[in-house]
């Protein structure tokens, strides 16, 4: 399906308010700062995290409201919610790597060779995705760790099948169109080879979109893993994955908030910036759309 | 048009049963067998013999492919096999779930679009201004935030620190029940449904034609900002069926928060419990529902875009 | 653009129809009974309201499955030839107001009530109980329960097809029902009194099918009234029960899966008693408030770690008795739990009037466990996985607790998450080396060692004593009371020695029920299986 979209004159561009436009760029200023702060947490979070995140120094710590040993309280078991939170950026941080990396690593593959060899394999292809946009997205994620077991690593599997699908329709749709490009027949006609014409003009027109479906795909990709730990497919521990942080502090969420709020506020801002920067890469890379 | 609803109808079909096979195969594969979940795992031990016999009784001893050819051919006439956990027909089990769920989904889709329409448009027409600021950070913000998590949340305020609205439940349907589902659940569905209306409509509203006509003093803003908002609509519709994915997955956390006796719980259930028979009956109905929300979003797309018929 | 309303008009016209066609039924129903029964939870009516012990009840058909989630409603629909007293676990008449045993054991002759009648008014006969009793041992039924009837004469025949009734069930008159073993069975008895030996109209049961499951007639102190999947169940008393009629009106079930929900229904008094897990008990059990709302018991189940006992490091019991010793129960209980659980000694729990409190367990000894370690040749420790649930009591937190624990002595743990479905199907085919479970729901001493028994060992921790089978087949062949008792201490000395499992603790369930509740009794087999009929509502 094309998208819908027409092309808007260039001049109307100025004719948009300058709050707009601003918003724009400050989407992917804010999303990108955010990101980067995550990415900086990560990688200092032994330096930035006041107590051990996997194990309690004494069970006796338990249920402890924020506080100054433990800045943001403790959980059922004693352990600072706040290094577990700083640690926890890890594991989300790779979940939406890995699993955008195999989602568009699938998803190129397959949208490419549909949409450059078109006729049967097409089909195939895009019956497969069909099938697969008629499973909703997290009950197909979680099918699979049913089947494979939980565990981070097949949470990867699990939820990079479930996202490829996107891509490739995207990937295919971009494909068919650069293809009837006039420069693509041209080299056709000169005689270059299929790999060369697809890495050289196809792939980098699909480029950008796929760049921006990833980074809103990372944002979906952590929401996602948050939901199945909460169902209790989550991480092995000590691991603490904030979806599994949640799912453990619900039943204490009245009178011990912070063992939910928090983990939750944490999804939320990582959400958020990825949203915001993959918003802002949009705005910024295809101005017109 | 009628040859392309045609052709579309019927390549539906193997999409379906696509999704069957694929549910099929992933409940087969899964360890675990539903006859060990008759009993309480923690009490007396089912022998072997008793095992073997209700595996017998079930006709869970024929092999993968019998059972699926089975489960189609039993499809085609509506049946859609028999539950292993509640002895029921799994029809019965489905149709006695649907309500809850479709209340829940039409209300937070309702509300959705509601919401998210109007706060969509107004940006959209006031553009520049605090109020889309404002609104597109609420959206962005909808848009990121857990659904369980926002329904924990809106559970604390209103049910226990205020006590406004029960906890949880569906109470037979009735409206006091229904407020905290569906603003969990269509908060973030509203949230994507503004922004793609506010962006829509932007450009829409700088398309030639209307900036002649209101160049022109046209007077009638208001037949210049239907035509707008018309032709608008075209991408919001794509996007709202195509979100409608999220929107279930979405209420099977919803339905788990808010103890809504649905589909939803209904599929996470009998997964857990390898009740496979449900399992593939409740991915049926929702494949079914959801490729006939595909099938009207492209019929509805190529009614108003003709030159889409013809690839 | 109107064909576009069109195209949307005629689409949600065919999905209204869909909908509407499939919530009236698929092709195998009768039509829907949209029949408003009346409702009972109006006001003037004293309707108890519940939550769902263990979730939806799936199938109130008591034959058809056997899990605690229906029994704890079908024990309140149905009743049979005895009952247990709810707080002892002993057996009590029921339907049978005396019966006769034989000295050898094998006969047992019950007298039954002569008014004793079915829900739908026919009165019970001793050949209703011959009907019940060859439907759940028939396979064409193939109920996972079938067991009960093990041993009765003619049940081997009947099971496979040989003859068309159990010989060993006589009927002598129409209130007296013989029941002949082909050896005796303490136990026996004690199985009559669950629901699935309950007593079923034949012509309900012929009628409705499977469907029996979904709306059940039964004998009980109350009778079905509706049932919303998933929602509620709701039940009203029963005004020709024999026993005469219960304190309440009704009971309202009320499915809800998440613990904080429950809590917050109770606080907002739209819940009237609950089972509480250790997050509620923890917050309440010295409430100002609501501390005397509490009731606890030991119940009969024994969270424990099982061990592999044929495979290394486990086979030698001095590793087994060293991860005893590293583990500081009680403030595992007390912390992780809340207090929610009664450190166990050994085996069977506590509230079992065969429990010996003269019996030591194992202390939170961790040089001690290093000792036993270093004689077993493990000084440096080992590596070993534990297979576990998501359970907040004894699942993946309990293990997270115990993990620095073992650390301590060098023993390190590596837990694998699975479902229980998945823990269970690995247990029985021997695949895993140590696991937590939880596991016991049976109030006879002797049928709640039985697990340990080598008849068993294949589908629980493959432990073998000849010592210890010996020991439990004269406690399961007398018909002695106080030698049975003996012989159950013994054996439970020497599962202590052994140590087959990590002795964890007893669960203490809790009910919590609100002011107005009286009648809520602390039942030791299962706090769900609340014997109803005694429960009153004082406002």
């Amino acid at each position: 399906m094309s998208s819908g979209y027409r092309q808007v004159p260039e001049e109307s561009i100025a004719r948009r308010g300058f709050l707009p436009r601003f918003f724009a760029s400050w989407s992917a200023i804010i999303g990108a700062l955010i990101v980067v702060i995550l990415i900086v947490v990560a990688i200092a979070a032994p330096v930035l995290a006041p107590n051990d995140p996997y194990e309690a120094e004494s069970l006796r710590d338990a249920y402890r409201p924020p506080g100054q040993q433990f800045p943001l309280g403790t959980d059922v078991l004693g352990r600072c919610i706040l290094s577990r939170i700083l640690f926890g950026t890890r594991i989300s941080l790779t979940v939406g790597l890995v699993v955008q990396g195999i989602s568009v690593a699938l998803g190129v593959t397959l949208g490419v060779v549909a949409g450059y060899r078109e006729g049967i394999v097409d089909d195939i292809v895009s019956n497969l995705t069909n099938i697969m946009f008629g499973f909703p997205h997290l009950l197909f994620a979680l099918a699979v760790v049913t089947v494979l077991g939980p565990g981070l690593y097949n949470m990867f599997i699990a939820l990079g099948l479930a996202g490829w699908p996107m891509i490739a329709r995207l990937v295919r749709g971009q494909t068919l169109s650069v293809k009837r490009k006039e420069y693509v027949e041209a080299a056709r006609a000169a005689g270059c080879s299929d790999f060369f014409i697809v890495t050289r003009h196809i792939l980098p027109q699909c480029l950008s979109p796929v760049l921006v479906m990833a980074t809103m795909g990372m944002a979906a990709a952590i929401l996602a893993e948050a939901g199945l730990s909460f169902l209790g497919l989550g991480a092995q521990p000590p691991a603490p994955s904030w979806g599994s942080m949640i799912a453990r502090g619900r039943d204490y969420i009245w009178d011990s908030p912070w063992m939910t709020t928090y983990p939750g506020i944490a999804i939320f801002l990582t959400v958020l910036g990825f949203n915001l920067l993959g918003d802002g890469l949009r705005d910024f890379l295809d101005p017109r759309v | 048009m009628g040859r392309y609803a045609a052709r579309r109808i019927l390549q539906s079909i193997p999409v379906l049963i696509g999704i069957t096979l694929v549910a099929f195969i992933l409940m087969d594969i899964v360890p675990g067998s539903a006859v060990s979940m008759m009993m309480d795992p923690r009490t007396a031990q089912m022998s072997p013999e008793v095992e073997a016999r209700l595996i017998e009784h079930y006709g869970l001893d024929a092999p993968a492919p019998v059972r699926y050819a089975r489960f189609l051919l039993n499809a085609a006439r509506l049946d859609l096999g028999f539950s292993l956990r509640f002895n029921q027909p799994v029809s019965r089990v489905v149709a006695e779930r649907m309500p809850p769920t479709a209340v829940l989904a039409l209300s937070a889709g309702l509300l959705a679009t509601v919401l998210g329409l109007t706060f969509g448009i107004v940006a959209a027409l006031h553009r520049g201004k605090p109020v889309d600021t404002l609104s597109m950070i609420g959206a962005m913000a909808g848009a990121s935030m857990p659904v369980f998590w926002f329904g924990l949340l809106l559970m604390l305020l209103f049910s226990v620190r205020l006590g406004w609205l029960p906890p949880s439940g569906w109470g037979g349907g009735r409206l006091s029940y229904i407020v905290m589902p569906a603003l969990a659940l269509g908060y973030g569905f509203a949230a994507v449904i503004a922004r793609v209306t506010r962006s829509s409509m932007l450009e829409v509203l700088g398309m030639d034609y209307i900036v002649t006509a209101r160049s022109k003093g046209l007077s009638g803003r208001v037949v210049v900002y239907k035509h707008a908002l018309k032709n608008a609509m075209i991408p919001v519709v794509t996007v709202i069926g195509g979100q409608f994915g999220r929107l279930l997955s979405g209420a099977v956390l919803t339905e788990t928060v808010f103890a809504w006796p649905g589909l939803g719980r209904l599929l996470i259930d009998s997964i857990l419990m390898r009740d496979l028979p449900t399992v593939q009956g409740c991915l049926v109905v929702i494949a079914a529902v959801f490729v006939g929300i595909n099938l009207v979003t492209d019929l509805l797309y190529a009614s108003l875009d003709p030159r889409v018929r013809f690839q | 653009m109107c064909r576009a309303w069109h195209v949307l008009g005629c689409t949600f016209l065919i999905i209204a129809v869909m909908v509407l066609s499939l919530g009236c039924g698929g092709p195998d129903l009768e039509p829907e009974e949209e029949t408003q029964p009346e409702d009972i939870t109006e006001a003037g009516n004293d309707v108890l309201v519940r939550d769902a012990p263990y979730g939806d009840p799936e199938n109130l058909d008591p034959i058809v499955r056997g899990r605690m989630g229906a029994m704890a409603v079908t024990m309140n629909l149905f009743d049979g030839l005895v009952a247990h007293d709810p707080e002892t676990a002993e057996v009590v008449p029921a339907i049978a107001h005396d019966w006769d045993i034989s000295d050898d054991g094998l006969e047992y002759t019950f007298y039954l009530r002569d008014d004793a009648t079915f829900h739908n008014g026919r009165a019970i006969t001793a050949d209703d109980f011959v009907y019940s009793l060859e439907r759940l041992s028939d396979p064409e039924n193939a109920s996972p329960l079938g067991h009960y009837l093990d041993g009765v004469i003619g049940k081997a025949a009947f099971e496979e097809g040989e003859a068309d009734h159990i010989a060993g069930l006589e009927v002598i008159d129409d209130h007296t029902l013989r029941i002949v073993r082909e050896e005796p069975d303490s136990a026996f008895l004690s199985l009559l009194g669950f629901p699935a030996a309950g007593v079923v109209p034949r012509e309900a049961v012929e009628e409705l099918g499977t469907e029996f499951g979904h709306e059940p007639v039964g004998s009980g102190p109350f009778e079905f009234v509706s049932w919303a999947k998933d929602d509620r169940v709701e039940l009203r008393a029963f005004d020709d029960y024999y026993r005469g009629e219960a304190g309440i009106d009704g009971v309202v079930f009320r499915v809800i899966a998440e613990a904080s929900t429950k809590e917050a229904e109770f606080l907002a008094g739209n819940l009237d008693a609950f089972i509480a897990p250790a997050s509620i008990y923890r917050k309440y059990r010295d409430h100002e408030d609501y501390a005397d709302n509490l009731i606890s018991v030991a119940e009969f189940f024994t969270r424990h770690v099982g061990f592999h006992c044929e495979k290394e490091p486990f086979d030698d019991v001095r590793v087994r008795q060293a991860f005893n010793y590293a583990i500081d129960t009680e403030t595992i209980i007390d912390v992780v739990l809340g207090g929610k659980g009664v450190p166990a000694v050994g085996y069977l729990p506590s509230s079992s009037f065969a429990f010996d409190d003269t019996l030591e367990g194992y202390d939170y000894d961790p040089d001690r466990a290093r000792e036993l370690l270093a004689d077993a040749g493990y000084e440096e420790g080992f590596e070993v996985p534990i297979m576990t649930s998501e359970h907040p009591e004894w699942g993946l937190p309990v293990v997270e607790a115990i993990m620095p624990y073992l650390n301590e002595v060098g023993i390190r743990l590596k837990p694998e998450t699975m479902d229980t479905g998945v823990l269970y199907d690995r247990l029985r085919a021997g695949d895993y080396q140590t696991y937590i479970y939880s596991t016991g729901g049976d109030a006879h001493p002797v049928n709640y060692l039985w697990r340990f028994h080598s008849v068993l060992a294949s589908t629980t921790n493959r432990y073998w004593s000849e010592e210890l089978d010996d020991i439990l087949n004269r406690a399961r062949r007398t018909s002695d009371e106080d030698e049975m008792v003996e012989l159950v201490r013994e054996a439970e000395a020497k599962i202590i020695q052994d140590a087959p499992i990590y002795f964890f603790h007893y669960n203490k369930a809790i009910t919590m029920h609100a002011d107005r509740v009286q009648g809520m009794k602390p039942v030791p087999i299962d706090m769900a299986l609340q014997d109803l009929w005694s429960v009153r509502l004082e406002d």
